[in-house]
């Protein structure tokens, strides 16, 4: 195993992992001297009563969730970060609480940002390792299994006046507490089922084989790619089955610490530039992209690819292969997994059946060309080999 | 009580302030003569302050953009930068800037911080990159990058334009 000249691992978050677990919300709370969460969540999981779980896990603890605000937009809309923050300063809250999607989390990200800063301008926090200091305590709820926001150092929070996405990456944005209860993902349908369990894949596979791996990543990395090997397929097939709710959720979680950790590369590069163009879900967009990337990595990340195999096959399988058959057995169990979702819950395979159209080729090269998550790619990359992936996924 | 003493590494400190002025020297001189270095900084706006410093004890360089080129203006200026690149110690600023490690290495280990925009911030550390290829000779370029960053001009040209340039701002400091 290479061990980089230098790397840095964080992952403070405390994990509630299993049935019931939204119970304890409030025990952690009085864990961390807060009396006064205010809950963020969307309107989606507002209709699915997945807020008023949460909220029926207070009954009797003596904590009363100061309110919730369940109108978050999708993208995390920097006009709704403020006003949030400004209702949380005006109403003396002291902890947030965020039950939703990559969305909702981020949201709550930015929000703890301004209200632990005193500062009414985002803008100030914009970059890396902008954000110091201790935030205030933040538990998220995730209600998908694959952005793992959970578990990163990242958000991506939208100035929809000047159209643009700003990053934000701080070790001190991370959650204090992250609650993993597959009573939260199981009214899932198939299909989100499906695509967001392939980000989490995509997280992982990316986080093994990029230019960032370190040990203690791998190690995150590829357990989370072991568990969704097992777990994607019956999931997909039957949300209601808690024990395979409760495994993706873990995949996603420590997909999530694995590239907070280890950048992901390319496919990322290249779904978040088609997810801004062409208007395609993340988890879709990943999916569709990952094999055609791999492909175009095959020689840098060779060694990674043939011991992903292992984590996705049982060892009897593979132990006749040579490395490089590994490899390639690897992208190919990529794209068999990708038809047999197609096949039970219609996921799109190609750019086209997604709703991509080629003349957006153009602005997808330019912005993926400019997205951080080229750097960790094991492979050069320039805007003639993004268009060629382009054309090949389409 | 046991006195504390801390040694000072003067030579890391000049090497640091050396190497800025010519790396600073070399981004202005090469935007000049090669197009994909143009190209890598045409989209930033004029005025636009990009700034470079080893945390704690180096200073800031600064580079303006005037007239579509990047220019040094040294380490004096009371400037606010647009985009940061805070190198967390000596040590890990000196091996990049004497070519020992990419700034696309030093980014992925954590040696740096980057304050500003980092969704637009790509440009400048592709640009970095291509002025190395102009500072450097080839072995040392081939351990630097996967693919070696490719210059539109003469490395002789590039070379002489930034010891020129570095002759006609050697008053910025």
């Amino acid at each position: 195993m290479r061990i980089p000249d230098y790397f840095e691992f964080h992952n403070s978050v405390k994990l509630l992992s299993g049935f019931k677990a939204i119970s304890h919300i409030p025990f952690e709370l009085k864990n961390l001297n807060s009396e006064r969460p205010l809950i963020l969540t969307d309107q989606t999981i507002k209709k699915l009563g997945l807020a008023d779980k949460v909220l029926n896990a207070f009954d009797g603890s003596g904590i009363v969730p100061v309110a919730i605000f369940d109108d978050i937009p999708a993208d995390a809309p920097l006009n709704k970060i403020n006003e949030v923050a400004k209702f949380y300063r005006d109403n003396n809250c002291d902890s947030l609480i965020a039950v939703g999607g990559g969305s909702v989390i981020d949201s709550a990200k930015g929000v703890n940002i301004l209200v632990s800063s005193d500062s009414d301008n985002l803008m100030d926090f914009v970059g890396l390792d902008k954000v110091s200091g201790k935030l205030r305590p933040f538990i998220a709820v995730p209600t998908t299994s694959g952005t793992g926001s959970e578990a990163t150092l990242v958000a991506v929070i939208t100035d929809t006046e000047r159209h643009i996405k700003m990053e934000f990456i701080s070790y001190n944005m991370l959650p204090d507490v992250a609650v993993l209860d597959p009573e939260m993902t199981e009214s899932l349908p198939p299909h989100i089922t499906a695509a967001t369990g392939m980000d989490a894949l995509v997280h992982a596979i990316e986080a093994y084989s990029g230019r960032q791996k370190n040990p203690i990543s791998d190690v995150h990395a590829s357990a989370a790619i072991k568990i969704i090997a097992e777990n994607l397929i019956p999931v997909v097939k039957n949300g209601r089955d808690k024990k395979a709710r409760l495994a993706m959720a873990n995949a996603s979680f420590m997909a999530g610490a694995a590239f907070s950790n280890s950048m992901v590369s390319l496919t990322h590069a290249i779904g978040h530039a088609v997810g801004a163009v062409s208007h395609v879900p993340h988890g879709v967009a990943m999916s569709i992209l990952l094999p055609w990337c791999m492909k175009h990595n095959l020689k840098m990340a060779e060694s990674s690819y043939a011991e992903v195999l292992t984590f996705l096959k049982k060892i009897e399988d593979v132990v006749a292969l040579s490395e490089k058959e590994r490899a390639q057995a690897c992208i190919n169990y990529i794209e068999d997994l990708l038809v047999e979702l197609n096949k039970i819950c219609k996921l799109p395979v190609k750019l086209g059946d997604a709703g991509v159209k080629k003349e957006d080729f153009d602005e997808i090269v330019a912005r993926a060309i400019n997205d951080g998550a080229v750097v960790p790619n094991p492979e050069f990359v320039d805007e003639t080999i993004i268009k060629e992936i382009l054309e090949k996924a389409f | 009580m046991m006195k504390i003493k801390i040694y000072r590494s003067f030579g890391k400190r000049l090497i640091s302030k050396v190497v800025l002025k010519v790396l600073g020297n070399a981004v202005e001189a090469t935007s000049k003569v090669d197009k994909n270095i143009y190209h890598e900084l045409e989209g930033y706006k004029e005025g636009c302050v990009v700034g470079l410093k080893a945390y704690p004890a180096g200073k800031t360089m600064f580079l303006i953009k005037e007239d579509g080129v990047f220019r040094y203006k040294g380490t004096k200026g009371d400037y606010i930068a647009d985009y940061l690149i805070v190198f967390k110690s000596l040590d890990d600023s000196v091996p990049v800037f004497l070519g020992f490690k990419s700034i696309e290495a030093a980014y992925l280990e954590h040696r740096f911080v980057l304050e500003g925009d980092l969704m637009t911030s790509l440009g400048i550390l592709r640009a970095l990159g291509c002025v190395e290829a102009y500072l450097f000779p080839k072995f040392m370029l081939k351990k630097l990058f996967i693919k070696v960053p490719k210059i539109y001009n003469l490395k002789i040209v590039g070379l002489v334009k930034t010891v020129n340039t570095l002759f006609k701002n050697w008053r910025v400091v």
